[in-house]
């Protein structure tokens, strides 16, 4: 569909917030669901690039939250309001709140906090039975992202980073592991996380979830040609449990979430 | 009493069905193989039944797991991919796949590969009997492990084996998808009309490499893949026009086509019908709109009949 940039912000560094209008866009658009974005007209660049969904604005907007990383994201930083934007979406499954959650534990790296923001304001808007807090870690202060908006949802934060330019120095899975010895004695029934960021801090948190028994449901990334699973382009390696063996799954249309005790990190 | 004129001319009537040996197209419109899925990944983006045929996912005889990811890097104009031909198997297609095509109106091709001849055959019969499958495109680009691993489609000899063996296991309309990896594609066309094949597909995708200059490391697991889109369109013209005009054969052809006027560039050089390939990842109704481009063209440019304009590509003398 052909969207209407209606603001693209250089937030800070290579942090950019873009939203986009058209009819209907929003309406079923689940947190941590994706949408594939034609930067440009033309061949070159040819693929689409995924995004996540950051924020429903109404029925008839969206926000994204991005970083420029490379050749496309570059190009969409120069998108200014009143541009049309040839969009897709959304796509994928997103995340699954179960209704036997009582603690949502959102981890985010990075710009992997994207599609977090969008799914602690869903939790908060239609399950008041659950409790929300995020472990947002980063490089430096400036890849802490959304910490103003979390902060206005009301989510308790645990904040990190690598070089310890803001709040504590240190990796997300540090703080996440304080927070269980704090809290977990107490039970952890009810607990799941909700992870997105880089593989090697997946693979952390993961390690954290299964040793304590806790749901974890992590949002993966892969190159995508087409977003709708058809080019088996963008797998990862997933458990099936039925067989017991490994398969290849698609991020666009089985994920991008999974159960993280299936992914073959 | 006299006839009212109309200020609107009434819709111009041109004819867009093809024939690609028996098997017969309301349009020259196809979907390239890998690039649709079963057909259901794009059926919500518009109706399937505008389309003349769609090209359905790579069958083997077993379910194929596929290669490892990194699968695809973006090119310039183009894309790399080493999908690894992962798919269900022949008999999940037939079963959970197939019955949903039934409800369009449209021509099915099932493109099968193996590894030995055998496994071809062994595909082709088990589609020869299922219902709904209009004609079998084969993969020839693929290795047999009986001859060392080299591709059947870059030796003569085990190109016609291979398309002889399934034209004896089946009926329906078969069509040879030619290896574009070879100094010359018309000896290999030539072996495929000796082998008795109803039409050729025309190109699959270029051998192609990529390297990512910081990590130093090739930019999709395999290492090597294969090319497709806009990229290789000039390649995949040039060897459409030498092989229709070596060779009787129908062509389905492409590589490359993202528009009508692409699409109309393969007629031109010699192809009877196309198919839309990566241009779906890009926009998921390029098929259907190069269908409504072709008919747009046709009426402006007065041609009442689509096969009136193939391989008439206007060389000066
Ligand atoms: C489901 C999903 C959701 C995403 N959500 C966001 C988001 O909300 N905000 C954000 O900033 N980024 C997000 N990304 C990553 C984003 O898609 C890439 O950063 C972007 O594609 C890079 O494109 P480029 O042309 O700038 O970079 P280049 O490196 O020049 O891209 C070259 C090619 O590689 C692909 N590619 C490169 N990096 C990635 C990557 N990390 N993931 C997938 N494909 C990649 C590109 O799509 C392109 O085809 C998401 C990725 C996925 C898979
Ligand atoms: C992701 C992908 C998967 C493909 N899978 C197959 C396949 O299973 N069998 C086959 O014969 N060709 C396969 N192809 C080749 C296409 O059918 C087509 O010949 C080629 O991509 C050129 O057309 P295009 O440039 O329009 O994509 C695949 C191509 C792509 C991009
Ligand atoms: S991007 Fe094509 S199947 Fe996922």
């Amino acid at each position: 569909m052909q969207a209407t940039v209606t603001s693209n912000e250089n937030i800070f560094g290579s942090y950019f917030h873009l939203e986009v209008a058209a009819k209907g866009i929003g309406r079923k658009a689940g947190p941590g669901t994706f949408y594939m974005l034609k930067v440009a007209s033309g061949t070159d660049p040819l693929l689409r690039r995924p995004i996540s969904l950051h924020r429903v604005v109404s029925d008839d907007a969206v926000r994204f939250l991005y970083k420029s990383v490379g050749r496309g994201t570059n190009i969409l930083g120069r998108l200014v309001p009143g541009d049309s934007l040839d969009i897709i979406g959304p796509l994928g499954n997103g995340f699954k709140v179960g209704k036997s959650v009582k603690l949502a534990m959102l981890v985010a790296g990075g710009i992997g906090v994207a599609p977090l923001l969008g799914l602690a304001e869903h939790i908060m808007k239609t399950r008041t039975d659950v409790t929300v807090v995020a472990f947002i870690g980063g490089r430096s202060e400036e890849d802490l992202l959304a910490i103003q908006e979390f902060r206005e949802l009301g989510v308790r934060m645990y904040l990190c980073t690598e070089d310890g330019s803001l709040a504590r120095c240190g990796i997300v899975t540090d703080t996440i592991e304080e927070y269980i010895k704090r809290y977990a004695p107490s039970g952890t029934k009810g607990w799941e996380m909700f992870s997105c960021g880089p593989k090697g801090m997946l693979r952390g948190v993961d390690a954290i979830a299964s040793m304590h028994k806790i749901k974890h449901h992590a949002s993966l990334e892969a190159n995508m040609a087409c977003g709708v699973g058809a080019c088996m382009g963008c797998v990862v390696s997933i458990l099936d449990r039925k067989a017991g063996v490994p398969v290849y799954k698609k991020v666009c249309d089985d994920g991008p979430v999974f159960d993280a005790e299936d992914v073959v990190w | 009493m006299t006839k009212r004129k109309t200020t609107t001319p009434p819709e111009k009537q041109v004819s867009l069905a093809v024939e690609l040996g028996p098997l017969k197209m309301k349009n020259p419109v196809c979907t390239a193989s890998g690039t649709f899925g079963y057909g259901e990944e794009y059926s919500r983006y518009y109706d399937l039944s505008k389309l003349g045929a769609i090209t359905v996912k790579g069958l083997s005889l077993k379910p194929l797991q596929g290669n490892p990811p990194p699968r695809i890097c973006e090119t310039p104009s183009g894309m790399l991919n080493a999908i690894g031909l992962q798919n269900v198997g022949v008999d999940e297609f037939i079963h959970k796949k197939l019955p949903f095509l039934h409800r369009y109106d449209i021509k099915v091709v099932a493109n099968i590969f193996g590894n030995t001849i055998e496994e071809y055959e062994a595909v082709a019969a088990r589609l020869d009997r299922a219902a709904g499958v209009h004609a079998i495109e084969v993969n020839i680009s693929c290795p047999n492990v009986k001859k060392g691993g080299m591709a059947f489609g870059t030796d003569l000899d085990s190109t016609y084996d291979v398309l002889k063996a399934v034209r004896g296991a089946t009926g329906l309309p078969v069509l040879a998808k030619l290896s574009p990896n070879v100094t010359d594609v018309v000896p290999f066309a030539v072996k495929a009309a000796e082998a008795g094949v109803d039409g050729l597909s025309l190109i699959n995708t270029l051998l192609g490499m990529s390297i990512n200059v910081k990590t130093r490391k090739p930019r999709i697991a395999n290492i090597t893949g294969g090319l497709s889109g806009p990229a290789i369109r000039p390649v995949a013209i040039r060897i459409v026009y030498q092989v229709h005009r070596a060779v009787g054969l129908p062509i389905l052809g492409m590589g490359g086509i993202i528009n009508s006027d692409d699409a109309i560039e393969f007629i031109l050089a010699g192809a009877t019908a196309v198919s839309v390939g990566t241009a779906n990842f890009v926009n998921p109704t390029a098929a259907s709109d190069i269908v409504d481009g072709i008919k747009k063209y046709m009426i402006e440019n007065d041609i009442a009949d689509i096969r009136q304009l193939v391989g008439k590509v206007d060389i000066p003398a």
